[in-house]
């Protein structure tokens, strides 16, 4: 398949590797996405995981609390009754306060556990109890009956009140540490896997710009592939039109050699006058070619003017007569190049004409060669000074082949031929359309 | 002034049309050969004035290949005609002093004008 032409798309086997690698981009956006979902829920579920151990950690926090409140009470209680200072029953009160505020918030802490709600029900009641002993005793203390206040605690039903607090602290704690402990190792958990979400996220992000990467080098190694290709194709193919154009040049010389030998072996004389035409003819249509291969790179235009003025220099000098004057009034403009042919003979045509009939030998000749733009079109024309044309010439009716010929090719250009007979000289011109593409 | 000339043309016909053009303007066919090799050794014999030289000559040898030998070891300066003469052998060949590059096909002016400026 080497030879197929390189502007074509690209193969199918490259397609085909375009389209996986399509696939697998989309299957990679798509597991970010989903990776990128997981990593937000886990850290949802790690901050709900953490605010559970934080919330188990509040109820222990409160259980040692009440603890605390109640010693601190026990211990306001033995210095009143020691001291009877009433600083100790403000302390007392105040236990009692913080006393009763840490098992409201334990009661709504632990609203979500039936057992350990039960468990705490029974704390406050102990508490309670023990709370009203203390109050009693203080009642006494202050009454002066500290003999009295000493039975009550003697009685021990403070004690046996306490003694069920201790009981209860210790199995609610012993509760709530071990859900701690449960919900802290959940929280590690989910640590642990929001970790390796985000290293998979990370993975597959370098994954897909390392894919990327090598896709863009891939892709850049196939347009420098193409591009090396299309400039191997322009070259053979500038090569060819170069061996092409030398071909149709030495094709020419040939027949130009053919022809100009054969005249050569004529006497002086119309056969032989017949051939130089032909010569001249050939070296006209030559010439086009020249000039066309001469427009490098730019097939396809020719310059009709520069063509009309070259040509007719030419034509004029080759009969070596000083005395004919040629001026031209050309305009540089881009011919068709499928005009340049017929536009050169009609040209050799009407210049040999001019130089043979306009310009009698017995005096100094004047001819005018001009191609212009005319309207959508051109005109060339060629003007003598001679004596102008014969009464009765037509184009018609003359019918030498010159004249035919002239006709012919202005027809194949779509254009007309004007003659203007004179007197003072004639004039000959062709207007034709620029060529419709 | 009338020279001897060697004419370098692979093309029989062709060959035979410049000899007859180069006689017609006065000069003097010393030799005609249609490959590089052959003509190098008439050139060796003849010792010309002046060659006119295709570029590309039979038997796949080169006319610049041949113009330069001519030029470096006679002196003979060349007249190039071919149907293809590209800005890079004008380049190439600048170096050997030729008389010139001539397009395909020849007119006798041109050929004669060539000439003349030698």
């Amino acid at each position: 398949m080497d030879d197929g032409d390189p502007a074509e798309d690209p193969s199918p086997d490259r397609q085909r590797a375009r389209e996986r690698s399509f696939r697998l981009l989309l299957s990679a956006l798509a597991a970010l996405f989903l990776t990128f979902a997981a990593l937000g829920g886990a850290l949802a579920w790690y901050d709900s995981a953490n605010r559970w151990v934080a919330h188990t950690h509040q109820v222990r926090s409160n259980i040692s609390d009440i603890l605390q409140a109640l010693t601190d009470g026990e211990s306001a209680q033995r210095g009143y009754l020691l001291t009877r200072d009433p600083q100790f029953l403000r302390q007392a009160a105040a236990s009692r306060a913080v006393a009763e505020a840490k098992a409201k918030a334990l009661e709504s802490l632990t609203r979500d556990n039936r057992e350990q709600q039960r468990r705490v029900l029974i704390l406050s009641q102990a508490m309670r109890a023990r709370l009203d002993v203390l109050e009693r005793t203080l009642e006494l203390g202050r009454a002066g009956d500290v003999a009295g206040a000493v039975r009550v605690i003697q009685g021990g039903e403070g004690l046996a009140a306490m003694a069920v607090v201790r009981a209860l602290t210790v199995e609610l704690d012993a509760t709530e540490a071990r859900l701690e402990a449960d919900r802290a190792a959940r929280a590690a958990a989910v640590r642990a896997l929001m970790i390796t979400a985000l290293v998979a996220f990370a993975l597959i992000l370098g994954w897909l710009f390392v894919k990327m990467n090598r896709d863009i080098g891939l892709d850049r190694d196939a347009e420098a592939d193409r591009a090396e290709r299309l400039r191997a194709l322009v070259q053979q193919r500038t090569l060819l039109i170069d061996e092409v154009n030398h071909r149709v040049k030495n094709s020419l010389q040939q027949i130009a050699s053919v022809v100009r030998l054969q005249a050569r072996a004529l006497p002086a004389g119309e056969a032989r006058d017949a051939l130089d035409k032909t010569l001249q003819r050939i070296m006209a249509v030559g010439r086009v070619h020249e000039r066309l291969y001469k427009a490098e790179g730019q097939f396809g235009v020719f310059d009709g003017g520069a063509y009309a003025a070259a040509l007719a220099h030419e034509l004029v000098e080759s009969l070596a007569r000083e005395d004919i004057e040629l001026s031209t009034d050309v305009e540089s403009v881009d011919v068709d190049s499928r005009q340049a042919a017929p536009l050169a003979l009609i040209l050799n045509e009407l210049v040999t004409n001019a130089l043979k009939y306009g310009c009698p030998s017995d005096r100094p000749g004047k001819i005018h060669v001009g191609f212009r733009t005319f309207g959508d079109g051109y005109r060339l024309s060629v003007s003598d000074e001679g004596d102008g044309l014969p009464k009765n010439f037509s184009a018609s009716s003359k019918k030498s082949l010159g004249m035919r010929a002239i006709e012919a090719l202005a027809r194949q250009l779509d254009g007309r031929l004007l003659i203007e007979p004179g007197p003072g000289g004639a004039t000959f011109a062709v207007e034709f359309p620029r060529s419709v593409t | 002034m009338s020279m001897r000339i060697i004419v370098v043309e692979d093309d029989a016909l062709i060959a035979l049309d410049i000899a007859s053009l180069l006689e017609d303007l006065g000069h003097e066919v010393c030799a005609e050969a249609a490959d590089a090799c052959t003509a190098w050794k008439l050139a060796e014999d003849e010792k010309p004035d002046l060659a006119v030289v295709d570029i590309r000559l039979a038997r796949n040898t080169d006319g610049g290949w041949l113009a330069r030998k001519l030029y470096d070891k006679l002196g003979v300066r060349s007249l190039f005609v071919s149907g293809s003469i590209t800005e890079d052998f004008r380049r190439d060949m600048a170096a050997i002093n030729p008389v010139g590059f001539l397009g395909k096909p020849v007119t006798r002016r041109n050929l004669g004008a060539m000439l003349g400026a030698a």
